[in-house]
């Protein structure tokens, strides 16, 4: 099913950072939002994810069960990689198979150690990793490679395209070739 | 030979402190010269070596340090489940401020006179020790959770991470150095104020009874003994406790098998 954005509009105090946005997700797609520094992208991210609430406009279509990988990691750190990932799958869900993950997105050396003792660039991957395993429907990235280096962008960039095929993804970014990588022309949209 | 590390030399200063402040108790006790006002550590050290012979010697240790030790206990599974109760239902923090606050501020020997007329002399110590805990332990929980990590919640949220999960991973880590220092503090607290419980009741078979009983023949050297070994099992208990409790919360943070 389509998300379905219909005129959005959020302002915080006298800011108007959303206006009568409209615009459609269609579903199973990877989709993504660009846009100068505070036109509203992580504004309408987070009422999507549903932690604003919108002044005016409805949403429909958005699914129960989504991932996110935020701006900042949010990981758990003074658990290990492994734990990050295993802290939002289903109990059982095998290590190995994290693990394997973990590696896939070119995170080598001891995944067990916590990830306070990751470098920058370690824990993003821990987090888009996180994103990509977890039950969900819909995934929410807001500038998920920033801080990454070309290499290592480009790897965890194929990683997640190839993991997330068929799941409707929204992914906020600044970097053009990021954005042309991930989503077909008709599937970018410039706020 | 090599230099003693800026380590080894604090310790070697503060042993040597410790001399000078012995030396100096020695000497004050030599001049006063009298058993009654002040003796020598000589003379406690002897004590020390023979006070086990006292008759009750090693049950009344046991009375005092298991009422101690429950009325901490008490104190800190209440103090935290209230600043969860208080956390979860605003409304709860505003009913228990007035105790709160009455606790924190009536004096450690008033509650003590209240309670003689409560309660039986034998479980003084357990509630006076109860009292001294429990509003720091809430009051530090409580601004524990109040400074939750507004982003770790979302996190929590979108993921859909389960209540036990999200105690495991976000909150325990979270107020780990919150109730640390709490019980650092307190458990030093509640072994003074179930000792200072225990002197003005004077419940049979402890150790404040021992302590008054000291104060009542005179005897100086029993009475600085029995000190030494309060304080001594007081800084052990402290030290066993807060290593546990450390164990017990650190363990969610050690590494997992892949």
């Amino acid at each position: 099913m389509n998300i379905k954005i219909r005129n959005l509009s959020k302002a915080f105090g006298e800011k108007q950072v959303l206006q009568n946005l409209s615009l459609e997700f269609a579903s199973g797609k990877c989709h993504v939002i660009m846009g100068p520094s505070g036109c509203g992208k992580t504004t309408l991210l987070r009422i999507l994810m549903g932690f604003e609430k919108q002044d005016a406009g409805t949403i429909e279509g958005l699914p129960v069960h989504k991932s996110a990988v935020f701006q900042e990691d949010r990981l758990c750190e003074d658990f290990s990689a492994v734990e990050n990932v295993a802290m939002v799958l289903k109990k059982g869900f095998p290590r190995s198979e994290i693990a394997e993950n973990l590696r896939a997105i070119g995170l080598d050396g001891d995944l067990n150690q916590p990830v306070s003792e990751y470098s920058g660039g370690m824990k993003r991957r821990v987090a888009i990793v996180r994103a990509v395993l977890a039950e969900a429907d819909l995934i929410f990235l807001d500038e998920p490679f920033k801080g990454l280096d070309t290499d290592t962008r480009d790897l965890a960039l194929q990683y997640f395209l190839s993991h997330t095929k068929g799941k409707t993804s929204i992914v906020v970014t600044h970097d053009e070739k990021e954005a042309r990588m991930l989503a077909a022309a008709e599937h970018i949209t410039h706020l | 030979m090599e230099k003693p590390s800026s380590l080894q030399m604090l310790w070697l200063k503060k042993v040597g402190a410790i001399f000078l402040a012995l030396t100096f108790w020695q000497i004050a006790a030599m001049k006063i010269h009298s058993r009654i006002l002040l003796v020598t550590p000589i003379a406690v050290l002897k004590r020390l070596c023979t006070i086990w012979q006292v008759e009750n010697f090693f049950s009344s240790i046991w009375f005092t340090f298991y009422h101690i030790a429950g009325g901490f206990l008490l104190g800190l599974i209440l103090g935290i489940l209230l600043a969860f109760l208080a956390h979860k239902i605003p409304v709860l923090e505003i009913l228990f401020w007035p105790w709160m606050v009455t606790i924190k501020s009536v004096p450690v020997a008033s509650f003590i006179v209240i309670c003689l007329v409560w309660l039986s002399v034998n479980n003084l110590s357990i509630f006076i020790s109860f009292l001294i805990v429990l509003p720091v332990i809430y009051q530090n929980i409580l601004t524990g959770l109040k400074s939750g990590n507004r982003e770790m919640k979302e996190m929590a949220q979108i993921f859909r991470v389960s209540p036990f999960r999200k105690l495991k991973y976000i909150i325990i880590p979270h107020l780990r150095p919150y109730l640390l220092s709490a019980c650092t503090v307190t458990a030093g607290m509640a072994w003074k104020a179930g000792v200072a419980a225990e002197i003005i009741g004077t419940p049979s078979g402890s150790m404040g009874k021992m302590l008054f009983l000291a104060k009542t023949y005179l005897a100086t050297d029993d009475l600085l003994a029995w000190t030494v070994i309060i304080v001594a099992i007081s800084v052990i208990s402290e030290k066993v406790f807060l290593y546990v409790l450390k164990k017990l919360l650190g363990e969610s943070k050690r590494r997992d098998a892949a």
